[in-house]
C-alpha cells in the first residue's frame, strides 16, 4: 500500500512540475491592401482644397486608399457627430475631419482623426504652419505618423535643377518648392550649369556648384535671404558638395595640380580644406552616414565605378557596395541600414537599395537613364531622375518603386533633384 | 441376151459417152486457155494481137478515186485500230486507277478505322485513370474524414473521461486527444483571423503579438498588444481580424479548454512570414 502511495506522488509531482507553456498560435502572410480612409472637406476652407492635397499626399504613400468624398453622406464636424455605421458600410477605417482656426491669416487649423471599428480618437491637433498648403501636408504627415509610427515627409521641401534652352542660349535654375511641385521659388539662377544641390542640416541653406568667370565654384546659399558665399572654388574640377551631419563641414571633390580628382573635407568656419583620399583613380559623390561617422563616396580605382568607405578623418578605405560592375551616386537611409544608389544594369542605369548589412541590391526602377536618387527624411519616398518622352523629369517612387508621383517642366529639363531635411520637432 | 445384160451394156455405153464427152471437153479447154492473153507482156509482145481491154476501160482519175478510196478505207481501218487500241489502253488506265483509288479508300479507312482504334483505347485508358484517380480521392477523403471523425470522438470520450483530479495520471491517449483538440482549435483560430487580416504595403519588421481572452462561447472579451510592432495601423489591423474572426471554435478537449480559458491566447502576428 505504501508503495502504491509513493508511486501515485511521485506520478503526481512529476506531473505537476509539467507546466505547459501559455497557447500561442502564428498567423503569417497578411493580405495587402491600403486602408480605405476619409478625407471630409475642411469647414472654412479658403478654396485650397486642403482635403484633396491630404489624399493626395495619403494615396501616394501607398499606404492609403482615399474614400471620394461623394460617397459619404455623413458630413460630421465633430467626432460626436460621425455616423459610424455609415463609415462601417462604406468599409471605411479612418476617418480625417478638420476645421480652419479663426486665424486672420488663415494658416491655422485644427483636425481629429477618428477610427472607425471602435469609434476612437487617434488625435485631435492644431497645425500652425506658413502657408495653407502646408496645413495639408502636416495633416498627412500626422495621419502617418499615427499610424504607422512613421512620420510623413510632405510638409518638407526639395531642391533641384530646371534647365531651360531657347536657341542656343540656356538658362539654368536653382528651384526649391513642396515635396508636391507647388509653392515653387527660384534661389538662383544663371547661363552656367548648376549642379549637386546639397541641404544644410538646418534646411537654411543650399550647397550647389556652378561657374563664375571660368572658374568652377562650390555656392553655399542662404534660402531666407538669399545671401551668397563661394566656399571653394577651382580652375579645375570642383564638385559635389555634400554637408555633414552636424553642419560644420562640407565634403567635395576637387582635382589637384596633376587633374587628379579626390576627396576632400572643408571647415566652413575656417575655410580649410583637408584632402581626405590620394589615390590615382576619380574618387568624387561624397555623402556623409547618418551619425556623421563615415564618408561613402564613388570611385573608379578598381576599374569601374563602385561605392567605396572611409572615416569622416580619412585613412583606410573599404568598399561598400559589392556586385554590380557599375555603381555610383549613393545616398544612405536615415536608418543608415540601406543605401539608394544608380547601378548599370542591362545597358541602363536604375535606382536601386542596397542593403548595407545584407549586402543585397533590390531595384526599383527599369528605365534606361533614371540617376540621382535622394531619400525622403522619413526613409520612406525616393526621388530620381528620369528621362520621359525625351524629357528630364523628377519621379518620385516608394520602397516598393511604385511611381506615385512625376513632376516636369514643359519649359525644360528638370534634374538633380535633392530632398530636404525634417526640421520639425 | 436377158435385160439384165442389155441393161448393162446400155449403162456401158452411157458410161463411155459419158466419158468421150469428157475427154473432149478438157481438150476445148486447154486449147482454148492456151489461146488467151494472160499477161500485158504476153499481150505487148512482138507479134501478139492486141485486142481492147473493155473491162479494164479505168481512167487515171478513177484510178486515183480508187487507190484514194482504198486510202481512206486503210486510214479508217488504221484509226479504228488505233482508236481501239487508245480506248482499250484508257479503259486499262481507268481501270488502272479505280483500282488504286480503291486501294488507297481502303487504307485510308484502315487508318481511319486505326486511329478511331487508338484513341478509344487512350479515351477509354484515360477514363479509367480518372476513375482510378476519383476511387482514390474518395478513398482519401473518407480516409480523412474517418481519421477525423475517429479524432474528434476520441477528444469526445477523452473529454468525458478526464477527470481533473486525475490530470497528472491522464494516459498517453488523453494527451493525444488533448493535442488533437488544440490543434484543432489552432487551425480553425488561423483560418478565421487570416481570413480577415489585411495590411497596406509597410517596409520593416511589423510583427505584433496579442494577448486575448475568450469565453466560453468563444467570444473576445479582452484583447492587449503584448508586443506592438512600432505600426499602430498594424496593430490596429491585427485587433481587427481578431474581432472579426470571432467568435471561435473552442477546444473540446476540457483539459485544454480550461487551459485556454484560464491562460488566454497568444496570437504572433508576422505579415512578412
Amino acid at each position: 500500500m505504501k508503495q502504491v502511495i509513493q508511486a501515485a506522488l511521485l506520478t503526481f509531482s512529476v506531473s505537476a512540475a509539467t507546466v505547459y507553456a501559455q497557447l500561442a498560435i502564428d498567423i503569417s502572410g497578411a493580405r495587402r491592401a491600403a486602408q480605405p480612409i476619409a478625407v471630409l472637406p475642411v469647414q472654412d476652407d479658403p478654396g485650397t482644397r486642403i482635403d484633396s492635397i491630404v489624399s493626395s499626399d495619403l494615396a501616394k504613400t501607398g499606404l492609403f486608399q482615399p474614400v471620394a468624398p461623394n460617397r459619404i453622406r455623413n458630413r460630421p464636424e465633430s467626432p460626436a457627430q460621425v455616423d459610424y455605421d455609415e463609415f462601417n458600410r462604406l468599409g471605411i477605417d479612418y476617418l480625417l475631419m478638420g476645421r480652419m482656426l479663426g486665424d486672420s491669416a488663415g494658416h491655422s487649423a485644427q483636425f481629429v482623426l477618428d477610427r472607425i471599428s471602435d469609434e476612437r480618437v487617434l488625435f485631435n491637433q492644431r497645425i500652425s504652419v506658413p502657408n495653407v498648403r502646408y496645413i495639408a501636408h502636416q495633416a498627412a504627415d500626422l495621419v502617418l505618423e499615427r499610424l504607422t509610427g512613421v512620420r510623413g515627409a510632405f510638409a518638407t521641401r526639395i531642391a533641384y535643377v530646371l534647365e531651360q534652352r531657347s536657341g542656343d542660349s540656356r538658362r539654368y535654375r536653382l528651384i526649391v518648392s513642396d515635396v508636391d511641385g507647388a509653392n515653387r521659388h527660384e534661389v538662383f539662377s544663371g547661363s552656367l550649369p548648376i549642379l549637386s544641390p546639397s541641404w544644410s542640416p538646418d534646411g537654411r541653406q543650399l550647397a550647389y556648384m556652378t561657374y563664375y568667370n571660368h572658374h568652377a565654384q562650390i555656392v553655399v546659399q542662404s534660402l531666407y535671404g538669399g545671401a551668397r558665399r563661394v566656399v571653394a572654388q577651382a580652375q579645375g574640377t570642383i564638385s559635389s558638395p555634400a554637408w555633414s551631419p552636424d553642419g560644420r563641414e562640407i565634403a567635395l571633390s576637387r582635382a589637384d595640380e596633376n587633374g587628379n580628382i579626390d576627396i576632400y573635407l572643408l571647415d566652413l568656419a575656417s575655410g580649410g580644406e583637408r584632402r581626405l583620399t590620394t589615390h590615382a583613380g576619380i574618387d568624387t559623390e561624397a555623402v556623409f552616414s547618418p551619425d556623421g561617422r563615415y564618408i561613402y563616396f564613388t570611385s573608379d580605382r578598381a576599374g569601374s565605378p563602385n561605392i567605396y568607405r572611409m572615416n569622416r578623418e580619412g585613412g583606410a578605405v573599404t568598399r561598400a557596395v559589392f556586385g554590380g560592375n557599375y555603381s555610383s551616386n549613393s545616398e544612405i537611409s536615415p536608418d543608415g541600414r540601406t543605401m539608394v544608389l544608380t547601378r548599370q544594369s542591362g545597358g541602363g542605369y536604375q535606382i536601386g537599395l542596397y542593403d548595407l548589412t545584407t549586402r543585397r541590391f533590390r531595384a526599383l526602377t527599369d528605365g534606361r537613364l533614371d540617376e540621382g536618387a535622394t531619400v525622403a527624411p522619413n526613409g520612406r519616398l525616393i526621388m530620381y531622375t528620369a528621362m520621359e518622352n525625351g524629357r528630364s523629369v523628377i519621379r518620385m517612387i516608394n520602397l516598393k518603386g511604385r511611381v506615385t508621383q512625376t513632376l516636369s517642366d514643359p519649359s525644360g529639363q528638370l534634374r538633380a533633384p535633392a530632398w530636404g531635411p525634417d526640421t520639425r520637432r | 441376151m436377158s435385160i439384165r445384160g442389155r441393161l448393162r451394156r446400155f449403162a456401158e455405153m452411157l458410161g463411155g459417152l459419158f466419158a468421150v464427152a469428157v475427154g473432149v471437153s478438157a481438150l476445148l479447154m486447154v486449147f482454148y486457155i492456151s489461146r488467151s492473153p494472160v499477161s500485158g507482156a504476153i499481150q505487148s509482145g512482138p507479134g501478139a494481137r492486141v485486142e481492147p481491154i473493155r473491162a479494164g476501160a479505168v481512167s487515171g482519175a478513177d484510178l486515183q478515186k480508187r487507190l484514194d478510196a482504198v486510202a481512206a478505207k486503210k486510214q479508217a481501218l488504221e484509226e479504228a485500230r488505233l482508236a481501239r487500241i487508245r480506248a482499250e489502253r484508257e479503259a486499262k488506265r481507268k481501270a488502272e486507277e479505280a483500282k488504286e483509288k480503291a486501294a488507297a479508300e481502303k487504307a485510308a479507312k484502315a487508318e481511319a478505322e486505326k486511329a478511331a482504334a487508338q484513341r478509344a483505347a487512350q479515351e477509354k485508358a484515360a477514363k479509367i485513370a480518372a476513375e482510378k484517380a476519383a476511387r482514390k480521392k474518395a478513398q482519401q477523403a473518407a480516409k480523412a474524414k474517418a481519421a477525423a471523425k475517429a479524432a474528434a470522438e476520441k477528444a469526445r470520450l477523452a473529454a468525458l473521461d478526464a477527470v481533473p483530479a486525475l490530470v497528472g495520471l491522464a494516459s498517453y491517449e488523453a494527451q493525444a486527444a488533448k493535442n488533437a483538440a488544440i490543434a484543432a482549435f489552432r487551425a480553425a483560430v488561423v483560418e478565421k483571423i487570416g481570413h480577415f487580416w489585411s495590411l497596406p504595403d509597410v517596409s520593416g519588421d511589423l510583427r505584433v503579438q496579442l494577448l486575448i481572452r475568450l469565453d466560453r462561447q468563444g467570444r473576445v472579451v479582452m484583447v492587449k498588444v503584448d508586443l506592438p510592432s512600432g505600426c499602430p495601423l498594424c496593430d490596429a489591423q491585427a485587433i481587427r481580424a481578431v474581432r472579426e474572426g470571432a467568435p471561435f471554435s473552442l477546444p473540446t478537449n476540457r483539459d485544454a479548454l480550461e487551459k485556454l480559458l484560464d491562460e488566454g491566447l497568444l496570437l504572433n502576428f508576422d505579415p512578412h512570414s
